[in-house]
């Protein structure tokens, strides 16, 4: 089943084009990472799945059904871009119970969700007795992934999710995503510069340049080595 | 380096988005300023005349020394409440190879072109060219001026040690208390003798007295050195963010825990809640509004004939009160989050209800409070005030919803309290304007009314009101579509830092 269908979407600031994709399928369930360097157009697609900015031209359709000025998607939808999807006078737990009642969750569902992520939190965001303003940039970012994940989605978007994070919250927010992916066969988009994390939990690759797509790969292929090749070459 | 910095001072003025992006803020920055100059000018040339008058047996220089402490008290209690101490500018420059003294020193050195230690001159000059230039001598003129310029910069200086200390233990706070209470004792009890020492110190000013001069400046350069240390000291602070951490400590209070129980609008109610109580900028304005409600009603009470024709439209604007502030910057002040709410499983309409009806609750609850007061001291304006509070409610709330989806400024709640210009644009200082002319028809139709003009208002701005009331659903509907229609442009503004 098609979760995500993109048609001719364009958006263009002024004569720059920042995000230019023709076709795009993603299929439900499918863990999809998106790599490409600085300005590539990757938070772009997020910002365009999610309906934050209006496309130039062309369409974003999750379950056949365009996002524009819809609001369909919401319910099954998780995100977390950067710190504007966080409201940071809340404390954790009231940023928690704030989202989860959003989507319909008892403050019982939401507390025994955020059990299983007591490991990623390391009693360093409950019970801190902080607003999240306060918090390590590290921090804030858990708090957001957290929160995106906390409302079980169907679809799942993280911008950058391994940055700020010590290794440790790396490796269990890697295990985290697969199992939830593998479990509930959640559709995720995960952008990242790391390629080793990209290529380890990812069950598709994409890889865009100046706003085009100019790979789409599978780990099991063993296309990698072109990923890896293409930042190389670049770097020299 | 010491240009480099100034620099950066100055471009960090003027590329501050909401003044960079506004024509309208800067023109009306330059108006404020402008009328704020003119005003003293005048009050300077005009003076001259009312202390003659007033003091018929003094030459007005001599009374106006006399006043001289008074003068330059309230000057430093103003500087103590808005000067800022441009310390937040160092902290960019820390981690480079600058040493903190040059920081400290540039700090300083940057807060002594701050407005408040020139401000006065402007009144001062014209004052003294009248009273002492020609009908003293023109040293007593320049020695007058040099004198009152060495008393604003000792306030400065006061100013600035109080400023820059980072913490201040509660025995220091508590002596301070004490000893500005024993001053205004003192002022009250030994008014004479301290307008008498006060003449004394102007006049000996204004002849030049060499160990007055020398007395100040020696107490000045004191306590600059000492600004300089406490400067360096507040740096370490100013790195630290964990010493910022106290406030959370916070725990879910009773409003917020009641206001969570209510159904359907309860979860915004309670966010709104927080936004205002736990962010400086919303705080400050949520407490000092009700302050300022006793003493225009006790006004409008007492002359409510009187000022009925020109003062409605500020009773209308504070008994809309809180919200009425507020929600100027509508939707501004979820500037930082909006992507988050914008993409969560919520209805735009109901937060928008949700935020009418938080404000009109407040309006309603403030005017409960005053009600017995009202009643008790002057029932016949009872009727001038319920009708405005419901004219404040509905169209005046409705106008500032309406108009706030076309305010894209990005807001920081927790920003300064006083002398706050993000948020404000030339639209939005137009839209507030706009409120007081929607009571222009409600005058035409108390005038054309077959009853007195007072009551004829009274009603049409009830019914006026009431009927926003009942229709909000359709009104706060085409607000969101509104909202929709323009939602790209401005959650593109509000990413703007």
């Amino acid at each position: 089943m098609t979760k995500i269908r993109i048609e001719n979407l364009q958006k263009q600031y002024g004569q720059q084009i920042a995000l230019d994709i023709d076709q795009l399928k993603i299929e439900q369930g499918q863990l999809v990472g998106i790599v490409g360097n600085n300005g590539a157009g990757k938070t772009t697609l997020f910002r365009l799945l999610l309906d934050l900015i209006e496309p130039t031209k062309g369409s974003v359709l999750i379950n056949e059904k365009p996002v524009a000025g819809n609001n369909h998607w919401k319910p099954h939808t998780g995100s977390y871009l950067d710190e504007g999807f966080l409201i940071d006078f809340l404390k954790p737990e009231e940023f928690f119970h704030f989202t989860g009642d959003l989507y319909g969750m008892t403050p019982k569902a939401i507390d025994e969700r955020l059990e299983l992520f007591s490991r990623f939190m390391s009693d360093e965001i409950l019970g801190q007795k902080k607003y999240i303003r306060q918090f390590s940039t590290g921090n804030k970012q858990k708090v957001g992934i957290i929160a995106a994940m906390l409302v079980q989605p169907e679809l799942l978007i993280l911008d950058e999710p391994f940055n700020f994070l010590d290794p440790t919250s790396q490796i269990l927010i890697k295990r985290m995503l697969k199992q939830e992916n593998e479990a509930r066969h959640t559709t995720m988009l995960i952008s990242s510069h790391n390629l080793n994390h990209i290529t380890e939990i990812c069950t598709r690759i994409i890889l865009l340049e100046k706003g085009k797509i100019i790979k789409d790969l599978t780990p099991e292929s063993g296309d990698m080595k072109e990923i890896e090749q293409y930042f190389s070459v670049n770097a020299e | 380096m010491f240009y480099t910095l100034l620099r950066h001072g100055w471009l960090s003025f003027v590329r501050a988005h909401y003044f960079e992006r506004s024509l309208g803020i800067k023109l009306l920055f330059g108006f404020v300023i402008f009328i704020s100059l003119w005003y003293l000018f005048m009050i300077g040339l005009a003076l001259p005349n009312l202390l003659e008058n007033l003091f018929p047996e003094q030459y007005p220089h001599e009374a106006f020394f006399s006043l001289l402490l008074f003068v330059y008290g309230s000057e430093l209690l103003a500087r103590l409440f808005f000067q800022k101490v441009p310390r937040q500018r160092a902290i960019n420059y820390l981690h480079l190879p600058v040493k903190k003294s040059f920081l400290a020193r540039y700090t300083l050195i940057r807060s002594w072109f701050s407005g408040y230690n020139f401000f006065l001159l402007v009144f001062l000059v014209p004052f003294f060219m009248r009273t002492l230039y020609g009908p003293v001598s023109p040293e007593a003129f320049r020695n007058a001026l040099l004198g009152c310029f060495l008393l604003s910069a000792l306030n400065h200086s006061v100013g600035m040690v109080i400023k820059t200390r980072t913490a201040w233990k509660p025995s220091t706070l508590l002596a301070a208390g004490l000893l500005i209470a024993g001053l205004i004792l003192a002022g009250y009890f030994f008014l004479e003798q301290l307008m008498a020492f006060s003449g004394q110190l102007g006049l000996a000013l204004m002849k030049g007295n060499m160990w007055v001069f020398a007395g100040l400046v020696a107490v000045i350069g004191f306590l600059q050195l000492t600004i300089v240390q406490g400067l360096v000291k507040s740096f370490y602070t100013l790195s630290d963010q964990s010493a910022k951490s106290t406030e959370a400590s916070l725990s879910g209070s009773f409003m917020e825990k009641l206001l969570a129980k209510v159904p359907v609008y309860g979860i915004f109610w309670e966010l709104e809640w927080k936004l205002i109580t736990r962010n400086k900028r919303a705080r400050n304005n949520f407490y000092q509004w009700p302050l300022m409600l006793p003493i225009l009603v006790y006004l409008f009470v007492y002359s409510p004939g009187e000022a009925f024709a020109s003062m409605t439209p500020i009773l209308m604007l504070f008994l809309g009160s809180y919200g009425i502030n507020h929600l100027q910057f509508a939707f501004s002040w979820e500037s930082r989050f909006f992507d988050l709410l914008a993409t969560q499983n919520m209805s735009l309409q109901l937060f928008i209800r949700a935020k009418y009806f938080f404000y009109s609750l407040m309006a309603l609850l403030q005017f409960f409070i005053l009600l017995p007061f009202i009643l008790w001291l002057n029932p016949d304006v009872f009727p001038l005030f319920t009708g405005l509070l419901l004219f404040a409610i509905g169209p005046a709330f409705c106008l500032l919803f309406f108009s706030g989806v076309s305010n894209s400024t990005r807001i920081d709640p927790n920003g300064k309290s006083f002398f706050n210009l993000e948020g404000t644009s030339g639209r939005l200082f137009i839209s507030v304007l706009s409120i007081f002319f929607t009571l222009v028809p409600v005058y035409i139709v108390a005038w054309l009314l077959p009853m007195e003009t007072m009551m004829g208002f009274s009603l049409a701005a009830g019914v006026t009101g009431l009927l926003f009331i009942i229709f909000n659903k359709q009104w706060v509907q085409a607000i969101t579509n509104r909202f929709e229609r323009t939602k790209y442009r401005n959650l593109n503004k509000y990413r703007e830092k």
